[in-house]
C-alpha cells in the first residue's frame, strides 16, 4: 500500500473510532446499535479498497449507468414506505437508501466526464442529453422528497467534480449554479424559507426556529479552545437537538473545544490532500475523476454539515461524515473511504503497459 | 499536483477555513452579543457558557446611584433593587422574562461597557430615586399612579404605580387580583374626567371660541333622549334637599377655575366634532409613545382612547372627560406638558442623555399661556386651591371621573412654576372620589419634594444646579 492509501486508511479509523467513541458517550455508554452498520461499513469499504486499488475508476464504471434510476426508485420507496424518526425519514430497519444516492451522483458525474472525454465528436452529443437526464433524475429524487441537504450535496460534489475535469468548465457551472441559487431562493418553499430565517436570524424566533442553532451555539461557546470537560458530550445530550447526528460537530466542539474540532477538519483536508494527489498521479482521465468524486462527496457534505451547525450557511439536515450517528451514512461514507484509499494505493503503471492500453481503449456504455 | 487538483484542494482548504473563523468568532463573541446573552440567561443549560457571558450592567437613577444592580452574592444573574417596590414599575424584575426597564434594555446592559469590556453596560435614567420612592409613598398604597416630567425636555422624574410587588418575589405578584403587575403610569387608561377640559378649552381657543355661556342649574340636554349633563354642585345641592341654581352666563375662566361640566359640554358641542377630532389629531396621544430603547425590545406606553365622538351627546361627554375616553396617568401629564410649555408636549423619556424632541404641537403658545392662566386661577381660587404651595405658583386642574361602578377616580394634574414651568405632574387614585381629595394631596407631596431635591424652583429658592 502506498503511504498515500496508508494516511487515507490511518484518517478513516481516526474518524470513525472518535465518531463511535461519540456516540457511545451521547447514548451514556451504551453501544446503541452501532455494531450492525459499522460491520457493514467496514467490510463494503475494504470490498470497495480492493476493487479500486485493482481495477481504479473501472470499478465504478459499472455503478454508473444505473445510478440515476436508482436514485429515483431510493426516492420512490422512501416516499411510499419511509417512516419519519428524529428529523429524517428511513425505510424499515432504520435504512436510509438517499445516504447511498449522494456519492452516486458524483460518481454518475464523473463516469460521464471520463467517457467524454473518449467519445467521437458523433457519440458527445448523446452523451450530453443522458447526462442531463441522469441529473435530471437525481434532482427529481431530491425535489421527491423535499430534501434540500441532498440536493445541495449531490450539486456541490458534482461541480466539484466537473471542475476536477476542467477549471473552464467548472468555473462556468460554478456561474450557472450560482445563478440557479439566486433564482431558488428568491421564491423557496416554505421549510427552506423557515431554514433561511432560522439562519439569517435565529434570536427573532428563538424558541422556534432558532432553538437548535442557538442550542449548538451555546454548546460551542461553553467548549472554548479546549473543551467543557471529557464526558460533558453526555450533557449536551440533554439540551442539544439531534446531538447524535445533525448537531455531533457542536458537541464535539463543547467536548474538544475548538482545538478538537480544528483537528477534525486538519483529517478531511488530510484525506482530501492524499486523495486529490492521487487523482493527480492517476494514469486515466476516469481513476482522476472517481477519486475527485469521493474526495468531493466527503468534503462537500462536512463541510454543509459543519457550515449549518456554526451558522455559516443554513443548515441542511446533513450528516457529519464517519462522526454522526447514522448507519447508513456510515457504512456509505466507509465505502467512499475504502474506494479513495484504494486509488490513492494504486501502484503507478507504465503508461504503455498492457493493461494501460486496455483501460484506455474501453468506451463506456450507458 | 495537476493545477486543477491543487485548486480544488484550495477550495476545499479555504472552505474549511471559513467555517473554522467563524466558529472561532462565535466562541469569542458571543458574549458582545446582547441576544445570545438573552438567549442564554432564559434558556442555557450550560454553566461554562453563562460564566463567558460579561456580567449585567446596571440600571442607574439620574445621580448615579443603582436602581438595578448586581447581587454582591447569590446567582451569577441574581440582582438587588433598592427601591424595592417603589420602583418595580418603571424598571421591572430581571428573569427569564424580565420586565419594564430591564426588558427594554437588556440589549444595553448585556453587552460591554465602553470603559471595561469584562463588565456590562450601565444605562443612566432620568428617574429621581428619592422622588420616585416620594411619589409611591405619597399614593399610600391606594390603586393608583403618579408621574412627574420635566415640560421642557420630556424627562421623566418619577413614574410611581401602585399597588407595587417586591421585584426580588415577583410570583407573589402574580396571585393578586389588583393589577399590581400592570405599570398603571404608562399602560392604566381611566376617564380623564375633568382634567379634559384642557384639552377641550384648548380646541375651543384656536378655532377662536371663548365666551359666556349660560350654566343653567337643570343642566344641559345635548340632544333628545339623551340624559342632561349637569354641574358636580347639583348632585350635593340635591343630597341636601336643595335645587343648583347653577352658575349663570360664565365665561372660560371662571368656568375652568370651578370646573363646570354645563360649561365644557355646551362648548364642545358648540365646536363640534371635527374640532375635537382634529385636537386629538394634534396631540397624538392616541399614539403609544417610546421611553426607552435597546436592541430588539422598546418600553411602551398605551396609547390614549380617544374615539371621535358618534353623535352630539358623546361629544357632550367626551367634551368633560367621561365617555369612551381613556388617558394614561402619562398622557395626562403630557397634556399639563403642552399649557407649561407654550403648547408642545415634549416626547416623553426615561432616559438621562436622550436628546428633547418635540412629540406635538397641539395648539398655539397663545392658548397656551390662556389655558396657564386658568390653570392658576384653578389653584388660586377654584377647585384645585389645596394644591397652592407659597413661592411655587402652582397651575392646576382637578378631575373627578366617573366609573359608572363605585367611587370616582381622583385626578389631578399640574405644573410648577406659572413662569418658565420646570416640573409637570399628574396623578390619578382609582375610586378617590374627588380629585381635591385624594390625587391633590398626593401631588402637592411630589410638588414639595421635587423643589427639596432641587427639580423646580420657586420664587426665593437659592439657586442651585438641579440634577
Amino acid at each position: 500500500m502506498t503511504r498515500g492509501g496508508k494516511t487515507i486508511l490511518f484518517c478513516t479509523v481516526l474518524l470513525a473510532a472518535f465518531g463511535v467513541s461519540e456516540q457511545i458517550r451521547l447514548s451514556d455508554g451504551a453501544a446503541a446499535g452501532l455494531s450492525g452498520p459499522l460491520a457493514a461499513g467496514v467490510l463494503s469499504g475494504a470490498a470497495a479498497f480492493f476493487a479500486m486499488r485493482a481495477r481504479g475508476g473501472d470499478a465504478f464504471r459499472r455503478i454508473a449507468p444505473f445510478a440515476p434510476f436508482a436514485a429515483l426508485a431510493a426516492a420512490v420507496a422512501l416516499k411510499m414506505f419511509g417512516r419519519a424518526y428524529r428529523g429524517g425519514v428511513f425505510l424499515p430497519g432504520g435504512v436510509n437508501p438517499m445516504e447511498a444516492v449522494k456519492p452516486l451522483a458524483a460518481i454518475f458525474a464523473a463516469e460521464f466526464l471520463a467517457a467524454s472525454g473518449e467519445a467521437e465528436e458523433g457519440e458527445k452529443r448523446a452523451l450530453h442529453l443522458k447526462f442531463c437526464g441522469g441529473m435530471a433524475l437525481f434532482a427529481a429524487s431530491a425535489a421527491l422528497l423535499n430534501d434540500f441537504g441532498l440536493l445541495a450535496t449531490i450539486a456541490l460534489s458534482v461541480l466539484c467534480t466537473v471542475f476536477a475535469h476542467s477549471v473552464f468548465a467548472g468555473t462556468l457551472s460554478a456561474l450557472a449554479a450560482c445563478g440557479a441559487c439566486a433564482l431558488f431562493f428568491a421564491f423557496p418553499p416554505a421549510h427552506v424559507a423557515r431554514r433561511m430565517t432560522a439562519w439569517l436570524d435565529p434570536f427573532s424566533d428563538p424558541a422556534g426556529a432558532g432553538w437548535q442553532i442557538l442550542k449548538a451555539q451555546e454548546v460551542m461557546i461553553a467548549g472554548g479552545v479546549f473543551g467543557a470537560d471529557f464526558g460533558s458530550a453526555a450533557r449536551a445530550a440533554a439540551y442539544v437537538p439531534v446531538a447524535s447526528s445533525d448537531f455531533v460537530y457542536a458537541v464535539a466542539a463543547g467536548e474538544w473545544g475548538l482545538a478538537g474540532c480544528g483537528a477534525i477538519f486538519a483529517i478531511y483536508l488530510i484525506m482530501a490532500f492524499c486523495g486529490l494527489s492521487a487523482a493527480s498521479r492517476a494514469e486515466d482521465e476516469r481513476s482522476r475523476l472517481a477519486a475527485a468524486a469521493t474526495v468531493s462527496f466527503i468534503c462537500v457534505q462536512a463541510l454543509l454539515n459543519a457550515g449549518g451547525v456554526v451558522r455559516a450557511i443554513p443548515m441542511t439536515g446533513l450528516t457529519l461524515p464517519l462522526v454522526s450517528r447514522g448507519g447508513s451514512s456510515l457504512a456509505t461514507t466507509l465505502f467512499m473511504c475504502g474506494a479513495l484509499a484504494g486509488l490513492a494505493s494504486r501502484e503507478r503503471s507504465s503508461s504503455s503497459s498492457p493493461a494501460g492500453r486496455r483501460r484506455r481503449g474501453r468506451r463506456l456504455r450507458f | 499536483m495537476k493545477a486543477r487538483f491543487a485548486i480544488l484542494f484550495a477550495l476545499f482548504a479555504l472552505s474549511f477555513a471559513h467555517v473554522f473563523s467563524v466558529h472561532v468568532r462565535n466562541v469569542f463573541s458571543s458574549a458582545e452579543n446582547p441576544d445570545m446573552v438573552a438567549f442564554l440567561r432564559r434558556y442555557g443549560q450550560s454553566p461554562e457558557a453563562a460564566e463567558r457571558m460579561v456580567p449585567r450592567g446596571e440600571i442607574l437613577d439620574c445621580n448615579g446611584d443603582a436602581l438595578s444592580a448586581r447581587a454582591e452574592d447569590g446567582a451569577r444573574w441574581a440582582r438587588e433593587y433598592p427601591l424595592g417596590e417603589a420602583g418595580v414599575h418603571p424598571v421591572g424584575v430581571f428573569g427569564p422574562r424580565p420586565t419594564g426597564l430591564e426588558r427594554a434594555l437588556d440589549a444595553a446592559l448585556s453587552s460591554p461597557s465602553p470603559g471595561d469590556p469584562s463588565e456590562g453596560g450601565s444605562v443612566r435614567l432620568s428617574i429621581d430615586g428619592p422622588l420616585q420612592r416620594a411619589a409611591y409613598e405619597a399614593l399610600a398604597g391606594r390603586a393608583g399612579a403618579a408621574v412627574a416630567m420635566d415640560p421642557r425636555s420630556g424627562r421623566i422624574f418619577a413614574a410611581a404605580s401602585s399597588p407595587g410587588y417586591d421585584p426580588l418575589d415577583p410570583s407573589s405578584a402574580s396571585g393578586a387580583d389588583d393589577g399590581r403587575l400592570v405599570n398603571r403610569a404608562f399602560e392604566g387608561l381611566y376617564p380623564p374626567g375633568s382634567i379634559f377640559k384642557i384639552f377641550t378649552a384648548a380646541a375651543a381657543l384656536e378655532a377662536g371660541e371663548d365666551m359666556a355661556i349660560d350654566c343653567p342649574g337643570a343642566g344641559f340636554v345635548p340632544m333628545r333622549g339623551a340624559p342632561p349633563v349637569r354641574d358636580a354642585e347639583y348632585a350635593a345641592y340635591a343630597r341636601r334637599g336643595a335645587k343648583w341654581p347653577g352658575f349663570g352666563k360664565i365665561g372660560m375662566d371662571e368656568a375652568f377655575a370651578h370646573s363646570s361640566n354645563v360649561y365644557f359640554a355646551k362648548l364642545g358641542c358648540g365646536c363640534g366634532k371635527a374640532a375635537f377630532d382634529a385636537m386629538a389629531a394634534k396631540t397624538r396621544l392616541r399614539e403609544k409613545c417610546e421611553l426607552a430603547a435597546s436592541g430588539r425590545e422598546r418600553l411602551l406606553s398605551a396609547g390614549c382612547g380617544m374615539p371621535p365622538p358618534a353623535n352630539a351627546a358623546e361629544l357632550a361627554a367626551a367634551s368633560i372627560g367621561q365617555g369612551r375616553l381613556q388617558f394614561t396617568p402619562l398622557a395626562a401629564a403630557m397634556l399639563a406638558c403642552a399649557a407649561a410649555n407654550d403648547g408642545a408636549i415634549p416626547a416623553p423619556t426615561l432616559l438621562a442623555d436622550a436628546p428633547a424632541r418635540v412629540f406635538s404641537r397641539p395648539f398655539s403658545a397663545r392658548t397656551a399661556a390662556r389655558i396657564k392662566t386658568m390653570m392658576r386661577k384653578a389653584v388660586v381660587s377654584g377647585t384645585a386651591r389645596g394644591c397652592e404651595i407659597p413661592g411655587l405658583d402652582v397651575c392646576g386642574k382637578t378631575g373627578t371621573a366617573q366609573t359608572g361602578n363605585g367611587a370616582d377616580h381622583s385626578w389631578f394634574v399640574c405644573f410648577a412654576p406659572e413662569e418658565n414651568p420646570q416640573i409637570a405632574v399628574a396623578v390619578v387614585v382609582e375610586n378617590g372620589g374627588f380629585g381635591a381629595e385624594a390625587a391633590l394631596p398626593a401631588a402637592k407631596a411630589i410638588l414639595k419634594k421635587a423643589r427639596e431635591r432641587g427639580f423646580v424652583q420657586g420664587s426665593g429658592d437659592a439657586e442651585e444646579d438641579a440634577p
